[in-house]
């Protein structure tokens, strides 16, 4: 009886699952709709999703013209590469040696990692401004990228799934003559390869999204990243000209949603792994 | 006519040799609100630097609203990033000018001359000056207008080619659209934001934000009570709900309001988003008091940052230029501004066989007369004191006060936040 492939309890947790589906995707499908309706469609007295009349060309072709999106979407790789790079750079090592080299100053390290994990960027934010123009260095990929390149919160998600790494496997490496520095190349790196996509999603998400920051160092469109790209769409009175709008937005995710389905399987391992449930 | 032509050929052949050994200027410019702007600001560059070869303009990052694109250019004061000109709300202007950040203008105006024959009256030099001191030069101008939608003034009794002139007829006829039902309300007032609409009232009724001398709080007298009350009868008897501003403007939009009073800078964007949906109609904003009320001007000033001689003259024609009859002429029919340039309005090389054309933008013209500056609070509270006057006006509008209750509450905050002398 109980062999059937619909029982009760996986209906139920099938149609919750789908339910929560349809709110987390709604939006999206909403932002589709409207990248292909014309201006006077938008705001009508009913409900529709499928457009009147599709106008996708239209307003692909405003967005297209209204900002240099292969310049936005070429800054937003380039930013987002350099900090990944440099936070990958900068954690492993460090995540490494908390996790399986016993010195004295580890704990005060824990402490800090803990406490740099509950500053935001809006509190330095004016201190970093203040320095980044004194090295004349505002308007650079420089500013855009230096203030991330050390990110407590990869250090402490790789420093969690070191931990759970068998002692043994480096014992044996050190046995075998290897140095640290190989050590961390030929066997932590390969081995980590699951919580490296985990963080890359959350570090590629975070900061191809990021505002706040690149409207405080950024005011010359060279560098400006996807996200200032959107403020071209903006007005204050009678509203936005939602359509391009949606369709310049539907570019500028279409990235992160393809690397996402991608990446998915392996994200999903590197957060089981890490122990970052919830 | 020979002499002419002389002299012709030879400053062009001295321009010929002397443009090369000229230093190419480059300005900055910067600018809010770029889904309002952005197309306006490339047309007017363009022209500007097909007239003017040896100075380039580049545009920085544009900023979503007035608010931060101050906030912008207040961080920037001092750094390399620092544009050469900017656009600032009106309201705003004083704040720079307290900070010591704008340029005077004076000096540049008084070298200048004949500013009048270019456009430029003294009521139009009037907008941008805080205390008598010239801090930019007014760019786009709006003042409040009526918007209305025919087909639900008809359907309710009224003759959409006479709109209501009067609050009182404004009120009765909002009721009876609301009483059509099927989910239609009567009227959309936007209060929310800033006090500039409520400024619509209060002048409109001849009122004044403070006395003279600046030292006392004026808004509570006789003229902002008639204000409140108007506001209250517009939620009590006219059939407004609470909206929040965006969800206003998308309801009339789509129908569903009869009456919407707010800038005529939305005019462009209300008629793209109406489209066919609608017959969609605008006309003067009623005045409480139709002799002595006036109108506030929203809209932005050009201001020149730069203190950089060789720059600043640069900045100084490319602020005369968009300020002037040109930039009126791009501006008004993209947006739904009223022109700040006499010329401009008045000659048909510019607008005068536009307005022919396009009726919905000659509310905003006809109002041109009523114009007065939006006022600005003295001292640092600015930003703050338009919030409480905004706190207040929701309690009336969401009826948990009493109109004359919420203005005494926000007079008596209101004289907390100005700078003792």
């Amino acid at each position: 009886m109980m062999t059937s492939a619909f029982s009760l309890g996986r209906i139920i947790r099938l149609t919750l699952l789908s339910l929560g589906a349809i709110v987390f995707l709604s939006p999206y499908a909403f932002m589709i709709s409207t990248a292909g309706k014309a201006q006077s469609d938008i705001f009508t007295s009913s409900l529709s999703l499928i457009p009147a009349h599709l106008t996708y060309v239209e307003n692909f072709a405003k967005a297209l013209s209204r900002v240099p999106m292969a310049r936005l979407l070429w800054n937003g790789v380039v930013v987002c590469g350099l900090i990944f790079f440099f936070q990958v750079l900068v954690a492993i090592p460090c995540a490494y040696a908390m996790a399986k080299l016993r010195f004295g100053a580890a704990r005060a390290m824990m402490v800090l990692v803990m406490l740099g994990l509950l500053v935001p960027i809006h509190a330095t934010a004016l201190p970093l401004y203040v320095a980044f123009d004194r090295a004349s260095l505002l308007n650079s990929y420089a500013a855009l990228v230096a203030p991330f390149t050390i990110s407590v919160f990869a250090i402490f998600m790789f420093l969690q799934f070191f931990r759970a790494m068998p002692d043994d496997l480096i014992h044996a490496a050190r046995l075998d003559g290897m140095s640290e520095i190989g050590i961390v190349a030929r066997v932590i790196v390969p081995n980590a390869w699951p919580a490296v996509t985990a963080f890359a999603i959350f570090s590629v998400v975070a900061h191809w999204n990021d505002l706040y920051w690149p409207l405080i160092v950024i005011s010359k469109q060279d560098y400006a990243t996807p996200p200032l790209g959107l403020m071209y769409f903006r007005a204050a009175e009678a509203g936005d000209d939602y359509g391009a709008l949606m369709a310049a937005t539907l570019m500028i995710t279409l990235p992160l949603v393809a690397a996402f389905l991608l990446a998915q399987k392996r994200f999903v391992e590197g957060i089981t792994m890490t122990g970052l449930k919830g | 006519m020979k002499h002419i032509t002389q002299i012709l050929a030879a400053a062009a052949v001295s321009l010929a040799i002397a443009l090369p050994a000229h230093a190419e200027t480059t300005l900055t410019v910067h600018y809010p609100m770029p889904g309002f702007f952005k197309d306006v600001m490339d047309t007017i560059s363009k022209k500007f630097m097909v007239e003017n070869p040896d100075i380039k303009i580049q545009f920085a990052s544009p900023s979503a609203t007035y608010e931060e694109g101050i906030q912008t250019i207040l961080r920037q004061v001092g750094t390399s990033e620092m544009p050469d000109i900017t656009f600032i709300g009106l309201n705003r202007l004083r704040m720079l000018d307290e900070r010591d950040v704008a340029v005077d203008l004076g000096p540049l105006v008084k070298k200048d001359g004949n500013m009048a024959e270019q456009g430029f009256s003294d009521t139009i030099l009037k907008l941008a000056q805080v205390k008598g001191k010239q801090v930019g030069l007014a760019f786009a101008t709006s003042n409040p207008i009526m918007y209305y939608n025919a087909d639900l003034v008809k359907a309710a009794g009224g003759n959409p080619d006479n709109p209501p002139k009067t609050w009182d007829e404004v009120i009765a006829l909002g009721g009876k659209i609301k009483a059509l039902g099927n989910g239609v309300d009567g009227i959309d007032f936007r209060w929310q934001g800033d006090d500039w609409m409520f400024s619509a009232l209060l002048f409109g009724a001849g009122g004044k934000m403070l006395s003279d001398d600046e030292s006392k709080v004026a808004f509570n007298g006789p003229e902002g009570q008639k204000a409140v009350e108007v506001l209250h009868r517009l939620v009590t008897e006219g059939g407004m709900p609470v909206f929040t501003k965006p969800a206003g403007e998308q309801a009339f939009a789509a129908g569903k309001v009869g009456f919407e009073f707010q800038t005529t800078g939305a005019l462009r964007n209300t008629i793209k988003n109406v489209g066919n949906k609608f017959d969609l109609r605008t006309a003067r904003i009623p005045l409480i008091d139709s002799v002595n009320g006036r109108l506030p001007t929203g809209g932005n000033a050009v201001v020149i940052l730069t203190h950089d001689a060789a720059k600043q003259d640069a900045a100084w024609k490319f602020a005369k230029f968009a300020a002037g009859p040109y930039g009126a002429s791009v501006v008004v029919p993209g947006t739904g501004y009223v022109p700040n340039n006499e010329l401009a309005a008045k000659s048909p090389e510019y607008l005068g066989d536009f307005y022919k054309q396009n009726p919905l933008f000659q509310a905003g013209l006809s109002q041109m007369p009523v114009m007065i500056p939006w006022y600005a609070f003295p001292g640092s509270n600015g930003v703050k004191v338009t919030q409480t006057i905004v706190d207040n006006l929701s309690r009336i509008v969401d009826q948990s006060a009493e109109p004359k209750e919420a203005l005494d509450d926000a007079a008596a905050d209101v004289e907390d936040m100005l700078p003792r002398s």
